[in-house]
Protein backbone atom coordinates (compact mmCIF):
# COMPACT_ATOMS: atom_id res chain seq x y z
CA UNK A 1 0.00 0.00 0.00
CA UNK A 2 1.40 3.36 -1.02
CA UNK A 3 0.26 6.00 1.43
CA UNK A 4 2.20 8.63 -0.54
CA UNK A 5 -0.67 8.67 -3.04
CA UNK A 6 -2.75 10.48 -0.47
CA UNK A 7 -0.24 13.35 -0.35
CA UNK A 8 -1.24 14.20 -3.89
CA UNK A 9 -4.90 13.26 -3.73
CA UNK A 10 -6.10 14.34 -0.30
CA UNK A 11 -7.43 17.72 -1.45
CA UNK A 12 -9.57 16.01 -4.09
CA UNK A 13 -10.76 13.31 -1.67
CA UNK A 14 -11.58 15.89 0.97
CA UNK A 15 -13.54 17.90 -1.56
CA UNK A 16 -15.41 14.74 -2.52
CA UNK A 17 -16.14 13.97 1.10
CA UNK A 18 -17.50 17.45 1.74
CA UNK A 19 -19.54 17.21 -1.43
CA UNK A 20 -21.02 13.88 -0.33
CA UNK A 21 -21.91 15.38 3.05
CA UNK A 22 -23.52 18.33 1.32
CA UNK A 23 -25.53 16.32 -1.23
CA UNK A 24 -26.64 13.82 1.39
CA UNK A 25 -27.64 16.45 3.96
CA UNK A 26 -29.76 18.42 1.54
CA UNK A 27 -31.16 15.26 -0.08
CA UNK A 28 -32.07 13.72 3.25
CA UNK A 29 -33.63 16.93 4.55
CA UNK A 30 -35.79 17.00 1.40
CA UNK A 31 -36.63 13.33 1.97
CA UNK A 32 -37.57 13.93 5.62
CA UNK A 33 -39.81 16.88 4.84
CA UNK A 34 -41.11 15.38 1.60
CA UNK A 35 -41.90 12.10 3.32
CA UNK A 36 -43.85 13.88 6.05
CA UNK A 37 -45.81 15.95 3.54
CA UNK A 38 -46.45 12.84 1.48
CA UNK A 39 -47.72 10.99 4.54
CA UNK A 40 -49.93 13.84 5.73
CA UNK A 41 -51.41 14.21 2.24
CA UNK A 42 -52.10 10.48 2.12
CA UNK A 43 -54.24 10.86 5.27
CA UNK A 44 -56.55 13.41 3.66
CA UNK A 45 -59.93 11.97 2.87
CA UNK A 46 -59.96 13.01 -0.77
CA UNK A 47 -60.80 10.61 -3.60
CA UNK A 48 -57.80 9.28 -5.57
CA UNK A 49 -55.32 10.55 -2.96
CA UNK A 50 -54.70 6.99 -1.87
CA UNK A 51 -54.11 5.91 -5.44
CA UNK A 52 -51.75 8.82 -6.06
CA UNK A 53 -49.79 7.98 -2.93
CA UNK A 54 -49.56 4.30 -3.85
CA UNK A 55 -48.37 5.21 -7.33
CA UNK A 56 -45.62 7.45 -5.98
CA UNK A 57 -44.50 4.72 -3.64
CA UNK A 58 -44.51 2.07 -6.34
CA UNK A 59 -42.44 4.18 -8.67
CA UNK A 60 -39.83 5.40 -6.22
CA UNK A 61 -39.58 2.31 -4.03
CA UNK A 62 -40.00 -0.16 -6.84
CA UNK A 63 -37.15 0.97 -9.06
CA UNK A 64 -33.42 1.34 -8.32
CA UNK A 65 -32.09 4.78 -7.46
CA UNK A 66 -29.55 4.28 -10.24
CA UNK A 67 -32.31 4.02 -12.84
CA UNK A 68 -34.17 7.00 -11.40
CA UNK A 69 -31.20 9.37 -11.51
CA UNK A 70 -30.17 8.05 -14.92
CA UNK A 71 -33.62 8.77 -16.32
CA UNK A 72 -33.72 12.19 -14.69
CA UNK A 73 -30.26 13.24 -15.78
CA UNK A 74 -29.96 11.71 -19.24
CA UNK A 75 -33.66 11.33 -20.04
CA UNK A 76 -34.76 14.69 -18.65
CA UNK A 77 -33.48 16.82 -21.54
CA UNK A 78 -35.61 14.80 -23.97
CA UNK A 79 -38.75 15.94 -22.18
CA UNK A 80 -37.50 19.46 -21.62
CA UNK A 81 -36.23 19.08 -18.07
CA UNK A 82 -32.60 20.04 -17.92
CA UNK A 83 -31.05 19.76 -14.50
CA UNK A 84 -27.41 19.83 -13.44
CA UNK A 85 -25.83 16.67 -12.08
CA UNK A 86 -25.89 18.19 -8.60
CA UNK A 87 -29.57 19.08 -8.86
CA UNK A 88 -30.44 15.59 -10.08
CA UNK A 89 -28.35 14.08 -7.30
CA UNK A 90 -30.04 16.03 -4.54
CA UNK A 91 -33.52 15.75 -6.03
CA UNK A 92 -33.00 12.05 -6.76
CA UNK A 93 -32.04 11.27 -3.17
CA UNK A 94 -34.89 13.46 -1.93
CA UNK A 95 -37.64 11.91 -4.04
CA UNK A 96 -36.37 8.38 -3.52
CA UNK A 97 -35.96 8.89 0.23
CA UNK A 98 -39.37 10.56 0.55
CA UNK A 99 -41.09 7.34 -0.45
CA UNK A 100 -39.31 5.42 2.29
CA UNK A 101 -39.67 8.09 4.94
CA UNK A 102 -43.39 8.46 4.20
CA UNK A 103 -43.86 4.82 5.17
CA UNK A 104 -41.69 5.26 8.25
CA UNK A 105 -43.90 8.16 9.36
CA UNK A 106 -46.98 6.06 8.67
CA UNK A 107 -45.72 3.22 10.84
CA UNK A 108 -44.79 5.72 13.56
CA UNK A 109 -48.26 7.24 13.65
CA UNK A 110 -49.86 3.81 13.47
CA UNK A 111 -47.93 2.65 16.56
CA UNK A 112 -49.55 5.26 18.79
CA UNK A 113 -52.35 3.54 20.72
CA UNK A 114 -55.76 4.76 19.58
CA UNK A 115 -56.73 5.35 23.19
CA UNK A 116 -54.21 8.18 23.56
CA UNK A 117 -55.97 10.05 20.80
CA UNK A 118 -59.44 9.22 22.12
CA UNK A 119 -58.47 10.55 25.53
CA UNK A 120 -57.35 13.82 23.96
CA UNK A 121 -60.48 14.05 21.83
CA UNK A 122 -62.56 13.38 24.93
CA UNK A 123 -60.83 16.19 26.81
CA UNK A 124 -61.71 18.60 24.01
CA UNK A 125 -58.51 18.73 21.96
CA UNK A 126 -58.90 19.79 18.34
CA UNK A 127 -57.49 17.65 15.53
CA UNK A 128 -54.61 20.09 15.19
CA UNK A 129 -53.82 20.01 18.89
CA UNK A 130 -53.91 16.22 18.88
CA UNK A 131 -51.52 16.12 15.93
CA UNK A 132 -49.02 18.53 17.43
CA UNK A 133 -49.12 17.75 21.12
CA UNK A 134 -49.97 14.04 21.23
CA UNK A 135 -49.09 12.40 17.93
CA UNK A 136 -45.96 14.24 16.77
CA UNK A 137 -43.93 13.93 19.96
CA UNK A 138 -44.71 10.23 20.29
CA UNK A 139 -44.23 9.53 16.60
CA UNK A 140 -40.81 11.23 16.57
CA UNK A 141 -39.58 8.94 19.33
CA UNK A 142 -40.88 5.89 17.50
CA UNK A 143 -39.38 6.66 14.09
CA UNK A 144 -35.83 7.42 15.17
CA UNK A 145 -34.50 3.84 14.83
CA UNK A 146 -36.00 3.13 11.37
CA UNK A 147 -35.29 6.74 10.35
CA UNK A 148 -31.59 6.44 11.17
CA UNK A 149 -31.50 3.13 9.35
CA UNK A 150 -32.95 4.76 6.26
CA UNK A 151 -30.59 7.72 6.54
CA UNK A 152 -27.59 5.38 6.58
CA UNK A 153 -28.90 3.53 3.54
CA UNK A 154 -29.39 6.81 1.66
CA UNK A 155 -25.86 7.96 2.48
CA UNK A 156 -24.42 4.75 1.10
CA UNK A 157 -26.70 4.87 -1.94
CA UNK A 158 -25.42 8.36 -2.69
CA UNK A 159 -22.32 6.62 -4.13
CA UNK A 160 -24.52 5.91 -7.15
CA UNK A 161 -24.46 9.62 -7.99
CA UNK A 162 -20.89 9.14 -9.26
CA UNK A 163 -22.53 7.55 -12.33
CA UNK A 164 -24.00 10.89 -13.36
CA UNK A 165 -20.72 12.72 -12.65
CA UNK A 166 -21.69 14.35 -9.38
CA UNK A 167 -18.22 15.21 -8.00
CA UNK A 168 -18.76 13.42 -4.70
CA UNK A 169 -16.65 11.03 -2.67
CA UNK A 170 -16.95 7.96 -4.89
CA UNK A 171 -16.23 10.00 -8.01
CA UNK A 172 -13.07 11.31 -6.34
CA UNK A 173 -11.92 7.84 -5.38
CA UNK A 174 -12.63 6.42 -8.83
CA UNK A 175 -10.71 9.28 -10.44
CA UNK A 176 -7.80 8.63 -8.12
CA UNK A 177 -7.90 4.96 -9.01
CA UNK A 178 -7.92 5.48 -12.78
CA UNK A 179 -5.23 8.12 -12.66
CA UNK A 180 -2.83 6.10 -10.49
CA UNK A 181 -3.77 2.54 -11.46
CA UNK A 182 -4.10 1.82 -7.75
CA UNK A 183 -7.09 -0.03 -6.33
CA UNK A 184 -6.49 -0.79 -2.69
CA UNK A 185 -5.71 2.75 -1.56
CA UNK A 186 -8.67 4.66 -3.02
CA UNK A 187 -11.29 2.00 -2.38
CA UNK A 188 -10.14 1.22 1.11
CA UNK A 189 -10.23 4.93 1.81
CA UNK A 190 -13.73 5.03 0.34
CA UNK A 191 -14.88 2.21 2.57
CA UNK A 192 -13.41 3.82 5.68
CA UNK A 193 -14.89 7.21 4.79
CA UNK A 194 -18.45 5.88 4.31
CA UNK A 195 -18.11 3.81 7.44
CA UNK A 196 -17.00 6.86 9.42
CA UNK A 197 -19.95 8.95 8.22
CA UNK A 198 -22.53 6.28 8.91
CA UNK A 199 -20.94 5.45 12.26
CA UNK A 200 -21.28 9.08 13.24
CA UNK A 201 -24.90 9.18 12.06
CA UNK A 202 -25.67 6.05 14.05
CA UNK A 203 -24.14 7.59 17.17
CA UNK A 204 -26.12 10.79 16.76
CA UNK A 205 -29.22 8.67 16.23
CA UNK A 206 -28.58 6.78 19.42
CA UNK A 207 -28.22 10.01 21.34
CA UNK A 208 -31.47 11.33 19.88
CA UNK A 209 -33.25 8.10 20.68
CA UNK A 210 -32.11 8.19 24.28
CA UNK A 211 -33.34 11.75 24.61
CA UNK A 212 -36.63 11.15 22.86
CA UNK A 213 -37.52 8.03 24.81
CA UNK A 214 -36.43 9.27 28.21
CA UNK A 215 -40.01 8.79 29.41
CA UNK A 216 -39.91 5.07 28.67
CA UNK A 217 -37.38 4.30 31.39
CA UNK A 218 -38.90 1.99 33.92
CA UNK A 219 -38.36 2.50 37.59
CA UNK B 1 -77.05 19.27 45.04
CA UNK B 2 -79.42 21.90 43.67
CA UNK B 3 -82.28 20.83 41.50
CA UNK B 4 -81.36 20.70 37.82
CA UNK B 5 -84.01 21.31 35.18
CA UNK B 6 -82.72 18.51 32.96
CA UNK B 7 -81.58 14.96 33.35
CA UNK B 8 -77.79 14.67 33.31
CA UNK B 9 -78.02 11.91 30.72
CA UNK B 10 -81.04 10.72 28.81
CA UNK B 11 -80.81 7.86 26.35
CA UNK B 12 -83.81 7.44 24.09
CA UNK B 13 -84.03 4.25 22.07
CA UNK B 14 -80.25 4.28 21.50
CA UNK B 15 -79.17 2.00 18.69
CA UNK B 16 -75.75 1.12 17.39
CA UNK B 17 -74.60 -1.52 14.94
CA UNK B 18 -71.30 -2.55 13.43
CA UNK B 19 -72.21 -3.88 10.02
CA UNK B 20 -74.77 -6.61 10.66
CA UNK B 21 -73.91 -6.86 14.30
CA UNK B 22 -76.57 -5.05 16.33
CA UNK B 23 -74.73 -4.05 19.50
CA UNK B 24 -77.31 -1.73 21.07
CA UNK B 25 -80.90 -2.51 20.25
CA UNK B 26 -82.72 0.42 21.78
CA UNK B 27 -81.52 1.59 25.18
CA UNK B 28 -83.70 3.87 27.28
CA UNK B 29 -82.08 5.28 30.37
CA UNK B 30 -82.29 8.39 32.50
CA UNK B 31 -79.63 9.51 34.92
CA UNK B 32 -80.01 12.45 37.28
CA UNK B 33 -77.31 14.82 38.33
CA UNK B 34 -75.52 13.50 41.39
CA UNK B 35 -76.48 9.90 40.69
CA UNK B 36 -73.98 7.07 40.58
CA UNK B 37 -75.05 4.41 38.12
CA UNK B 38 -73.21 1.15 37.61
CA UNK B 39 -73.60 -0.74 34.39
CA UNK B 40 -73.03 -4.49 34.62
CA UNK B 41 -73.38 -7.27 32.11
CA UNK B 42 -71.46 -10.01 30.35
CA UNK B 43 -68.90 -9.38 27.64
CA UNK B 44 -70.51 -8.37 24.37
CA UNK B 45 -73.61 -7.07 26.13
CA UNK B 46 -72.90 -3.57 24.78
CA UNK B 47 -72.05 -1.82 28.03
CA UNK B 48 -68.81 -0.25 26.84
CA UNK B 49 -70.38 0.71 23.53
CA UNK B 50 -73.21 2.41 25.37
CA UNK B 51 -70.75 4.41 27.42
CA UNK B 52 -68.78 5.38 24.32
CA UNK B 53 -71.96 6.52 22.59
CA UNK B 54 -72.79 8.76 25.56
CA UNK B 55 -69.45 10.47 25.05
CA UNK B 56 -69.72 10.32 21.27
CA UNK B 57 -66.52 8.35 20.91
CA UNK B 58 -68.78 6.14 18.81
CA UNK B 59 -71.34 7.51 16.39
CA UNK B 60 -74.67 5.91 17.14
CA UNK B 61 -77.06 4.88 14.41
CA UNK B 62 -80.43 5.54 15.97
CA UNK B 63 -82.14 7.16 18.91
CA UNK B 64 -80.82 10.05 20.91
CA UNK B 65 -78.26 10.82 23.55
CA UNK B 66 -79.12 13.92 25.52
CA UNK B 67 -76.68 15.52 27.91
CA UNK B 68 -78.27 18.10 30.18
CA UNK B 69 -81.28 18.13 27.89
CA UNK B 70 -79.23 18.74 24.76
CA UNK B 71 -79.05 16.32 21.86
CA UNK B 72 -75.46 15.28 21.41
CA UNK B 73 -73.59 14.72 18.19
CA UNK B 74 -76.54 15.28 15.91
CA UNK B 75 -78.81 18.13 14.95
CA UNK B 76 -82.02 18.05 12.97
CA UNK B 77 -82.28 19.56 9.52
CA UNK B 78 -85.32 21.38 8.13
CA UNK B 79 -87.17 18.10 7.53
CA UNK B 80 -86.50 16.92 11.05
CA UNK B 81 -83.98 14.29 9.99
CA UNK B 82 -80.96 13.74 12.12
CA UNK B 83 -77.72 15.13 10.73
CA UNK B 84 -74.25 14.61 12.13
CA UNK B 85 -73.37 17.83 13.92
CA UNK B 86 -70.09 19.65 13.26
CA UNK B 87 -67.49 18.23 15.61
CA UNK B 88 -66.77 21.52 17.40
CA UNK B 89 -70.41 21.69 18.50
CA UNK B 90 -70.24 18.13 19.76
CA UNK B 91 -67.04 18.95 21.62
CA UNK B 92 -68.70 21.92 23.25
CA UNK B 93 -71.60 19.80 24.43
CA UNK B 94 -69.12 17.25 25.66
CA UNK B 95 -67.09 19.60 27.79
CA UNK B 96 -68.95 18.59 30.92
CA UNK B 97 -68.57 14.87 30.22
CA UNK B 98 -65.28 13.07 30.80
CA UNK B 99 -64.24 9.49 30.31
CA UNK B 100 -61.86 7.37 32.35
CA UNK B 101 -60.57 4.46 30.30
CA UNK B 102 -59.70 0.89 31.09
CA UNK B 103 -56.21 1.41 29.66
CA UNK B 104 -55.73 4.77 31.46
CA UNK B 105 -54.53 6.39 28.22
CA UNK B 106 -52.11 8.77 29.84
CA UNK B 107 -49.78 10.34 27.32
CA UNK B 108 -46.46 8.57 27.83
CA UNK B 109 -44.26 11.43 26.65
CA UNK B 110 -45.56 13.78 29.34
CA UNK B 111 -44.90 13.69 33.06
CA UNK B 112 -47.75 13.27 35.51
CA UNK B 113 -48.02 17.02 36.00
CA UNK B 114 -47.86 17.72 32.26
CA UNK B 115 -50.58 15.14 31.60
CA UNK B 116 -52.92 16.95 33.96
CA UNK B 117 -51.86 20.45 32.93
CA UNK B 118 -51.96 19.90 29.18
CA UNK B 119 -55.75 20.01 28.69
CA UNK B 120 -55.97 22.99 31.05
CA UNK B 121 -53.44 24.91 28.98
CA UNK B 122 -54.54 23.83 25.53
CA UNK B 123 -58.29 23.43 25.81
CA UNK B 124 -59.28 25.55 28.77
CA UNK B 125 -56.67 28.22 28.06
CA UNK B 126 -55.59 28.70 31.67
CA UNK B 127 -52.27 30.43 32.19
CA UNK B 128 -49.35 28.33 33.36
CA UNK B 129 -49.58 29.32 37.00
CA UNK B 130 -53.32 28.68 37.25
CA UNK B 131 -53.04 25.37 35.39
CA UNK B 132 -50.27 24.24 37.70
CA UNK B 133 -52.23 25.09 40.81
CA UNK B 134 -55.33 23.40 39.50
CA UNK B 135 -53.33 20.31 38.49
CA UNK B 136 -51.67 20.08 41.88
CA UNK B 137 -54.99 20.34 43.67
CA UNK B 138 -56.61 17.53 41.70
CA UNK B 139 -53.49 15.38 42.00
CA UNK B 140 -53.69 15.96 45.74
CA UNK B 141 -57.26 14.71 45.62
CA UNK B 142 -56.23 11.38 44.08
CA UNK B 143 -53.20 11.18 46.35
CA UNK B 144 -50.66 11.46 43.54
CA UNK B 145 -49.13 14.85 44.31
CA UNK B 146 -45.86 13.17 45.33
CA UNK B 147 -45.29 11.81 41.82
CA UNK B 148 -45.73 14.88 39.66
CA UNK B 149 -42.38 14.51 37.88
CA UNK B 150 -42.71 10.80 37.13
CA UNK B 151 -43.61 9.56 33.67
CA UNK B 152 -46.60 7.23 33.28
CA UNK B 153 -44.26 4.34 32.41
CA UNK B 154 -42.72 4.62 35.86
CA UNK B 155 -46.04 4.24 37.68
CA UNK B 156 -48.11 1.23 38.68
CA UNK B 157 -51.44 0.69 36.95
CA UNK B 158 -53.33 1.93 39.97
CA UNK B 159 -51.26 5.10 40.12
CA UNK B 160 -51.72 5.68 36.38
CA UNK B 161 -55.46 5.33 36.70
CA UNK B 162 -55.55 7.79 39.57
CA UNK B 163 -53.59 10.30 37.48
CA UNK B 164 -56.04 9.70 34.62
CA UNK B 165 -58.90 10.46 36.98
CA UNK B 166 -57.09 13.63 38.07
CA UNK B 167 -56.61 14.63 34.43
CA UNK B 168 -60.37 14.37 33.90
CA UNK B 169 -61.17 16.12 37.19
CA UNK B 170 -58.98 19.05 36.25
CA UNK B 171 -61.40 20.03 33.51
CA UNK B 172 -64.29 20.29 36.03
CA UNK B 173 -66.60 17.73 34.46
CA UNK B 174 -70.16 17.43 35.71
CA UNK B 175 -70.50 13.87 34.50
CA UNK B 176 -67.77 11.22 34.62
CA UNK B 177 -67.90 8.00 32.68
CA UNK B 178 -65.76 5.07 33.79
CA UNK B 179 -65.13 2.29 31.28
CA UNK B 180 -64.03 -0.70 33.37
CA UNK B 181 -61.56 1.48 35.27
CA UNK B 182 -60.10 -1.37 37.31
CA UNK B 183 -60.19 -4.23 34.82
CA UNK B 184 -56.60 -3.77 33.67
CA UNK B 185 -55.24 -3.60 37.21
CA UNK B 186 -53.54 -6.16 39.38
CA UNK B 187 -55.98 -7.21 42.12
CA UNK B 188 -54.02 -5.51 44.89
CA UNK B 189 -54.20 -2.15 43.06
CA UNK B 190 -57.96 -2.14 42.54
CA UNK B 191 -58.70 -0.81 46.01
CA UNK B 192 -56.81 2.48 45.68
CA UNK B 193 -58.72 3.39 42.51
CA UNK B 194 -62.08 2.43 43.95
CA UNK B 195 -61.29 4.52 47.01
CA UNK B 196 -60.79 7.60 44.81
CA UNK B 197 -64.00 6.87 42.93
CA UNK B 198 -65.88 6.44 46.17
CA UNK B 199 -64.74 9.84 47.37
CA UNK B 200 -65.89 11.37 44.07
CA UNK B 201 -69.28 9.75 44.53
CA UNK B 202 -69.47 11.18 48.05
CA UNK B 203 -68.67 14.62 46.65
CA UNK B 204 -71.80 14.36 44.52
CA UNK B 205 -70.23 13.69 41.12
CA UNK B 206 -72.56 12.23 38.51
CA UNK B 207 -70.95 8.94 37.57
CA UNK B 208 -71.69 6.18 35.11
CA UNK B 209 -69.48 3.20 35.76
CA UNK B 210 -69.10 0.08 33.67
CA UNK B 211 -67.63 -2.38 36.11
CA UNK B 212 -67.18 -5.98 37.15
CA UNK B 213 -66.67 -4.97 40.77
CA UNK B 214 -70.05 -6.04 42.16
CA UNK B 215 -69.11 -5.26 45.74
CA UNK B 216 -68.21 -1.74 44.76
CA UNK B 217 -71.38 -1.39 42.69
CA UNK B 218 -73.47 -2.50 45.65
CA UNK B 219 -71.76 -0.01 47.94
CA UNK B 220 -71.69 3.21 45.97
CA UNK B 221 -74.35 3.12 43.30
CA UNK B 222 -77.81 4.62 43.44
CA UNK B 223 -78.85 2.47 40.55
CA UNK B 224 -77.50 -0.65 38.88
CA UNK B 225 -78.30 -1.40 35.27
CA UNK B 226 -77.94 -4.90 33.87
CA UNK B 227 -77.34 -5.09 30.15
CA UNK B 228 -77.77 -8.23 28.08
CA UNK B 229 -77.52 -8.55 24.31
CA UNK B 230 -77.82 -4.83 23.67
CA UNK B 231 -80.84 -4.19 25.85
CA UNK B 232 -81.41 -3.16 29.44
CA UNK B 233 -82.74 -6.32 30.98
CA UNK B 234 -83.12 -5.13 34.53
CA UNK B 235 -82.42 -2.03 36.56
CA UNK B 236 -82.98 -0.88 40.09
CA UNK B 237 -81.37 -0.06 43.38
CA UNK B 238 -78.39 -2.30 44.10
CA UNK B 239 -79.82 -4.12 47.10
CA UNK B 240 -82.93 -5.27 45.28
CA UNK B 241 -81.10 -6.05 42.07
CA UNK B 242 -78.37 -8.11 43.68
CA UNK B 243 -80.53 -9.94 46.21
CA UNK B 244 -83.73 -10.45 44.21
CA UNK B 245 -82.78 -10.67 40.55
CA UNK B 246 -85.81 -11.33 38.36
CA UNK B 247 -84.50 -12.29 34.94
CA UNK B 248 -82.74 -15.58 34.30
CA UNK B 249 -79.85 -13.84 32.59
CA UNK B 250 -79.13 -11.71 35.61
CA UNK B 251 -79.50 -14.68 37.95
CA UNK B 252 -76.96 -16.72 36.03
CA UNK B 253 -74.68 -13.68 35.63
CA UNK B 254 -74.68 -13.07 39.36
CA UNK B 255 -74.22 -16.71 40.27
CA UNK B 256 -71.24 -17.05 37.90
CA UNK B 257 -69.77 -14.00 39.51
CA UNK B 258 -70.29 -15.15 43.09
CA UNK B 259 -68.95 -18.62 42.33
CA UNK B 260 -65.82 -17.17 40.80
CA UNK B 261 -65.45 -14.79 43.69
CA UNK B 262 -65.73 -17.50 46.30
CA UNK B 263 -63.16 -19.53 44.43
CA UNK B 264 -65.36 -22.48 43.43
CA UNK B 265 -64.63 -22.07 39.73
Amino acid sequence: MDLNLFITYWPMLLKGLIYTLYVCSVGIIIALIGGLILHLISRLKIPFIGLLYATYLTIFRGTPLLVQVYLMYYGGPFVGVELSAEQVGILGLGLYGSAYFAEIYRSGFASIPKGHIEAAYDLGYSHRQILFSIQFPQMLGLIIPPGINQTIILIKESAILSIITVPELTTAAVTMSTQTFSVIEPYLFLAVAYWAITFLVAKIGQWCENRATIHLVRS
Amino acid sequence: MEKQPHKAIKLIDLKKHYGDNQVLKGINLEIDYGQVVCIIGGSGSGKSTMLRCINFLEQYNGGEVQINGKLLGYGSDAQGNLQLAPSHITQNDLSEVCMVFQQFNLWPHMSVLENVMSPLLRVHKLNKQAAREKALSVLEKVDMAHKIDAYPGQLSGGQQQRVAIARSLGTDPKIMLFDEPTSALDPELVGEVLKVMKSLANDGMTMVIVTHEMGFAAQVSDKVVFLAKGLIEEQGDPTTLFTQPKSDNLKSFLSTWSERNSGIV
